[in-house]
C-alpha cells in the first residue's frame, strides 16, 4: 500500500514536472496568462472596496476581511485545482476522441493520470493572488494563515470530484464541455466568491450538496473565526465521499469507454 | 502460450439518424466469435481492410476496452480485470496515437514513460542509451518530439514501447505514412527485438510488404470474423504471389498482344501487366516489356488487401 502510495507520489511529482517543462517552452505565454488572472482576480476586490466605502465600511454585518476570505480561499482551491489537476478539463475530449487508450495502456492510476497530464498557467496566477490575499486577511496570524492554505488546498478536492464526474460522462453523453465548464465557473465558483448571508435556506440547501461551495468556502470562513474545528470533519468527510463518487462514475464510464481512431498527440 | 484469445466479440451501439430529432439505435458487431492462440516468439500479422475490427480486437487484447463477451488470456492475465499488471508485460506503439510529449525532448519523454513503469533513474538512463544504441537514435534524444520527422517520431515511438523491456509487443499500423526508407528501417528494428529477445510481436498493417518481411503467421479479418488464419508461406504461395508492374512510355505503342505475360490493362501509353512471381521474374517481363518503346515510369505494386479478401474468399466457395 505504501509503495503504491509513494510510486504514485513520484508519478505526480514526475507529471507535474513534464507539465511545467512543457509549458516553458511557451515562457512569455505562461507570464502573461498569469499576471493577467493576478489583475482579473483584483478587479472583483476593487468592486467591492467601493460598495463597503459607499457604505462606511460594512455591508449587512460584514466588515472587508469576509470578503477578503471569500476572494482568498476558495481562489487558492482553484488555482490547485487548475494548476495541478489542469488535465480533468481534458476528460471529456481525451473520452471522445479515444485518447484515453494511451492512459489506459499505462500501469497508473488513470483518474491520476489523466488529471495531472496537464497544467494551466493561468492558475498559477490565481493561486499567488489567493495566498497574497490570504496572508493580508490572516492579519499574519500563522493559525488562521494555515486555515486559509489548507481549507483552499482541500477545496480542490471539491473541484477535481465534480470535474471528474461531469467529463467523465461525455461517456454516455457524447460531449459535456459545455456542462462542465457552466458548472464549474457559473456555479461552483460564482457562489463560492459570495457571502452565505445573502443567500435563502433553499439555495443554501444546494451550495451545501449538489453544488458544494459550502465547503469550498462557507465553512473554512466559520472555522477562521471561530476556531472551531469540528467543521474540518465535516469538509473531510464531505470530501471523501465526493472523491469516492468521482471515482465511481469514472470506473464506470470506462467500462463503457469506445475508444476511436483519431490522431492524437500528447501536449 | 503467450496470448490466448476464445470466442472473442465485441458490439457498439450506434445511432443512425432519421430526421433532425429522430433516431434508431442500431448494434455493430464490430468482433465477432474470434479465437486465436499465440506462442512465445512469433510475429503475427493481424490483417484486414478498414473497418474489419483490427483496432477493436487490439484494445481488447491491451485492456483498452471490455470485450461484450469471451475470454483473453495474455501472459496469464486477463486485460479487462489486471490492465495494470498486464501493462508491465506488453509494450504499444499505435501508429496514429503518440505516447511521447510533443513539447518535450525524446530523452525527457522517454524519462517519464520510464517513470511511469516505475522504473529506478539508472535502470531508465542504462535502457534509454542501450535502446538509443540498438536503434542508432542518439542523435535524436535531444530533439524536441515535435520537430522530428514522422520516421524518426515512429523509432521512437517504438523504442518509448519497449522501454520497459516487454515480453509481448503490439504495433497498429506502425509504418502508416512512411516512406520506404523508414519503412525498412522500423522493419529491421522489429525484427532485431523478435531475434535478440524473442519478443512476441502482434501487429497490424496495411501494407502488405509490412506483413512479408516481417510475420511468420498472418490472420485476416473482415466484418469482424476471422476468414483466414496461416503461416506466411501458404499465404505467399497462394495470395501473394502476384505483383502488378505498371508501365508508362514516353510516346502512345500500339497494341501489345504477348502469349508470354497477362496484360490487364492497356491504354494509350500505359501498360499494366500481372507477373506471378513463383513462376515468372520481374527483371525478365521490365527487359521484356522495354522492347516496346521507351519507358519512362515503372510501377510495382502488391496485390491489394482487398484483392487478397476476395480471393480467399472465392478459395472458400470453391472449397
Amino acid at each position: 500500500m505504501l509503495t503504491v502510495v509513494k510510486q504514485n507520489f513520484n508519478f505526480f511529482i514526475q507529471a507535474l514536472k513534464v507539465s511545467i517543462m512543457s509549458a516553458m517552452e511557451y515562457k512569455v505565454s505562461f507570464l502573461i496568462q498569469a499576471v493577467f488572472m493576478f489583475i482579473n482576480n483584483g478587479f472583483f476586490l476593487v468592486f467591492w472596496s467601493v460598495v463597503f466605502n459607499i457604505n462606511d465600511g460594512k455591508l449587512q454585518d460584514l466588515e472587508f476581511d469576509y470578503i477578503l476570505l471569500l476572494w482568498s480561499i476558495p481562489v487558492i482551491s482553484y488555482g490547485v485545482t487548475y494548476f495541478f489537476f489542469g488535465g480533468v478539463t481534458q476528460l471529456n475530449t481525451y473520452i471522445i476522441t479515444g485518447q484515453m487508450d494511451s492512459f489506459m495502456l499505462q500501469p497508473k492510476n488513470p483518474i491520476l493520470n489523466v488529471i495531472t497530464s496537464k497544467c494551466y498557467f493561468s492558475a498559477c496566477g490565481d493561486l499567488i493572488y489567493g495566498l497574497v490575499i490570504g496572508i493580508v486577511a490572516s492579519k499574519y496570524n500563522i493559525i488562521k494563515l494555515l486555515i486559509i492554505i489548507i481549507s483552499g488546498i482541500f477545496g480542490s478536492v471539491f473541484y477535481v470530484s465534480t470535474e471528474i464526474i461531469l467529463r467523465a460522462i461525455s461517456v454516455w453523453l457524447k460531449d459535456t464541455e459545455n456542462i462542465a465548464n457552466k458548472y464549474k465557473d457559473t456555479l461552483l465558483t460564482t457562489f463560492s466568491n459570495y457571502p452565505e448571508s445573502i443567500f435563502s435556506k433553499g439555495i443554501k440547501l444546494i451550495l451545501y450538496t449538489v453544488v458544494p461551495a459550502g465547503y469550498i468556502s462557507f465553512l473554512p470562513i466559520k472555522i477562521f473565526y471561530s476556531l472551531d474545528f469540528r467543521f474540518s470533519f465535516i469538509i473531510i468527510a464531505v470530501g471523501i465521499l465526493y472523491l469516492a463518487a468521482a471515482i465511481l462514475v469514472f470506473n464506470k464510464a470506462m467500462k463503457c469507454y469506445e475508444s476511436g481512431n483519431s490522431i492524437s498527440m500528447k501536449m | 502460450m503467450m496470448i490466448n484469445v476464445q470466442n472473442l466479440s465485441k458490439d457498439f451501439k450506434v445511432s443512425k439518424k432519421l430526421g433532425l430529432f429522430k433516431k434508431e439505435n442500431e448494434v455493430l458487431h464490430a468482433v465477432q466469435n474470434v479465437s486465436f492462440k499465440i506462442e512465445k516468439g512469433e510475429i503475427v500479422a493481424f490483417i484486414g481492410p478498414n473497418g474489419a475490427g483490427k483496432s477493436t480486437t487490439i484494445k481488447m487484447l491491451t485492456g483498452i476496452i471490455h470485450p461484450t463477451s469471451g475470454n483473453i488470456e495474455i501472459d496469464g492475465l486477463n486485460p479487462s480485470t489486471d490492465r495494470k499488471k498486464l501493462a508491465y508485460n506488453i509494450g504499444c506503439m499505435f501508429g496514429q496515437k503518440s505516447q511521447l510529449y510533443m513539447h518535450l525532448s525524446v530523452i525527457d519523454s522517454l524519462r517519464l514513460l520510464g517513470s511511469i513503469y516505475d522504473m529506478p533513474k539508472q535502470e531508465i538512463d542504462l535502457r534509454i542509451s542501450e535502446i538509443a544504441e540498438l536503434f542508432k537514435i542518439e542523435h535524436l534524444l535531444d530533439k524536441t518530439v515535435r520537430k522530428l520527422s514522422l520516421g524518426q517520431r515512429m523509432i521512437c515511438e517504438i523504442a518509448g514501447s519497449i522501454l520497459h523491456s516487454p515480453d509481448i509487443i503490439f504495433l497498429d499500423e506502425p509504418t502508416i505514412g512512411l516512406d520506404i526508407v523508414a519503412k525498412v528501417r522500423i522493419r529491421e528494428i522489429i525484427l532485431k527485438l523478435n531475434q535478440e529477445k524473442n519478443t512476441t510481436i502482434f501487429l497490424t498493417s496495411h501494407d502488405v510488404s509490412d506483413v512479408e518481411a516481417l510475420c511468420n503467421r498472418i490472420i485476416v479479418i473482415n466484418n469482424g470474423v476471422i476468414v483466414n488464419d496461416s503461416s506466411i508461406e501458404h499465404l505467399k504461395e497462394t495470395y501473394l504471389n502476384k505483383k502488378q508492374i505498371q508501365i508508362y512510355y514516353s510516346k502512345k505503342v500500339g497494341n501489345i498482344i504477348t502469349p508470354k505475360y497477362s496484360i490487364v490493362n492497356a491504354f494509350e501509353n500505359k501498360i499494366v501487366s500481372e507477373i506471378d512471381t513463383s513462376k515468372e521474374n520481374i527483371g525478365d517481363a521490365l527487359t521484356y516489356f522495354s522492347s516496346f518503346g521507351n519507358i519512362s515510369d515503372i510501377q510495382i505494386v502488391s496485390t491489394p488487401m482487398e484483392e487478397i479478401i476476395k480471393k480467399i474468399y472465392e478459395e472458400r466457395k470453391i472449397v
